[in-house]
């Protein structure tokens, strides 16, 4: 599997630390309660088709890549550059 | 068995190996199921289940048949294809899944049932008495499997990677020739 | 399909099988450190596996990274098994919870019963959790041995059955 970093170019999946889902990003607010912070923490859409992930490019330039992928053909759609503040 | 004057082979170098502690002569780009062949070797292996006797079939990666065991030192690669394994002085190569020999072997009585026995009829067997599975039924059945064997000495091969530990390490240079004690 | 979303993700777990081999390893050997495990079968083939590969998918097939940290897994146990072949490899989904242990709990849907999340230790678990899920289909009760699989213990944070003590988070198990 090859990450097309914005920044590095194509590297090899070994690269990189995988973290999870995307949702990741959209931290709710502190005081959103129990039942929102769950979701946010646990609960997965989990898809076999078309998925967003978090990785970070460890062993490389050290950015954080939202990489759109399939989960069931590994097959690796895009890779955009997250913003220090979205995490 | 050879065509006189034709081939691949360099008939000025001879080569020497043996095969289930028989030595045989060959030649330089030789495989060892050609070697086998041209000394009129058909004899080579049996087969998994009913011990039938098998040969070299193919001529290449797909050999089902010619699986040896090849020796090295302590290294043993059990399951090689004869038609895979250029012929190198001293190669030594045994029969696999027969005991004692290849010409007589003692499992191929096995054969004398197969016309009894249907496709899958070990879903249905060693089931009783029930203790003897453990004891009696599984040892034999795992005896029995299997082609060749792993050898479970240190072989002195050379591998590309290791796994070694010490107890320092220095990368450092060393004026003082410390570390040629 | 239920519109539910569950603490699952699916992740692959590859698993390799050699050629068949005269009897060299008779038990399950487990090399934690390695994350490696061997035993061998009835048949003569060594059945080895290791880690997750560490991404959701289903595709029920891994990648060559994990092939390569497996063998050296193994190889570093039983430099031996250097010399068989691998014949076959694949992967299984697994179905993975934050703190790796599963769930036999009823959900807010009336009829609708999950067992699941079992990770990578399901097939072992096959005979208890199904008499565990029966009893609960039965009497709408758990069973007492699966009273704190609960679907509801991340939310409350009380109850989790994290066995390597890192906490409830989905890429550490």
């Amino acid at each position: 599997m090859r990450i097309d970093c914005p920044l590095c170019g194509t590297r090899d999946r070994r690269e990189f630390y995988y973290s999870g889902h995307a949702t990741a990003l959209a931290r709710p607010a502190p005081d959103a309660g129990a039942q929102v912070w769950d979701d946010y923490l646990h609960n997965r859409e989990n898809p076999a088709g078309v998925t967003e992930d978090l990785w970070h490019h460890e062993f490389g330039c050290g950015a954080w890549l939202a990489v759109r992928r399939d989960t069931v053909s590994h097959a690796v759609l895009s890779a955009r550059l997250v913003k220090g503040d979205q995490l | 068995m050879r065509v006189a004057g034709k081939g691949l082979i360099d008939r000025n170098r001879v080569l020497r190996f043996t095969f289930g502690g028989q030595s045989f002569e060959g030649f330089a780009g030789d495989s060892l199921a050609s070697a086998l062949l041209a000394n009129d070797q058909r004899l080579i292996g049996r087969s998994f289940k009913y011990h039938r006797p098998r040969g070299i079939v193919t001529a290449g990666s797909e050999e089902p048949n010619a699986l040896v065991t090849l020796e090295r030192g302590f290294a043993r690669e059990p399951n090689s294809r004869a038609t895979m394994q250029p012929l190198y002085d001293g190669l030594v190569a045994r029969p696999q899944n027969a005991w004692p020999s290849l010409k007589f072997d003692v499992l191929a009585v096995n054969d004398v049932l197969a016309p009894f026995l249907s496709a899958g009829f070990y879903y249905k067997t060693f089931m009783w008495p029930r203790k003897f599975w453990e004891w009696v039924y599984e040892p034999a059945i795992r005896q029995a499997a299997g082609l060749g064997a792993l050898s479970k000495r240190y072989d002195h091969e050379l591998y590309e990677k290791a796994y070694a530990h010490c107890d320092v390490l220095s990368s450092a240079p060393d004026p003082l020739g410390l570390w040629r004690l | 399909m239920a519109g539910m979303r569950l603490p699952i993700e699916s992740h692959v777990l590859q698993a390799f099988v050699t050629e068949g081999l005269k009897p060299c390893i008779d038990h399950v050997i487990s090399f934690g450190m390695g994350h490696f495990y061997i035993s061998q079968s009835d048949k003569g083939g060594l059945v080895f596996g290791g880690d997750l590969d560490m991404y959701a998918s289903y595709a029920a097939r891994g990648n060559l990274p994990m092939v390569e940290h497996v063998a050296e897994a193994g190889m570093t146990l039983m430099p031996m098994i250097g010399k068989a072949r691998m014949l076959r490899s694949w992967g299984g989904i697994m179905d993975m919870t934050p703190d790796g242990s599963p769930i036999i709990d009823k959900t807010h849907i009336e009829g609708l019963y999950l067992n699941a999340g079992w990770c990578y230790g399901g097939f072992k678990a096959v005979p208890a959790s199904g008499h565990c899920f029966a009893h609960l289909l039965a009497t709408d009760r758990p069973h007492s041995a699966a009273a704190r699989f609960r679907l509801d213990r991340f939310r409350s944070g009380r109850g989790l059955m994290d066995e390597e003590g890192t906490g409830a988070q989905h890429n550490l198990h």
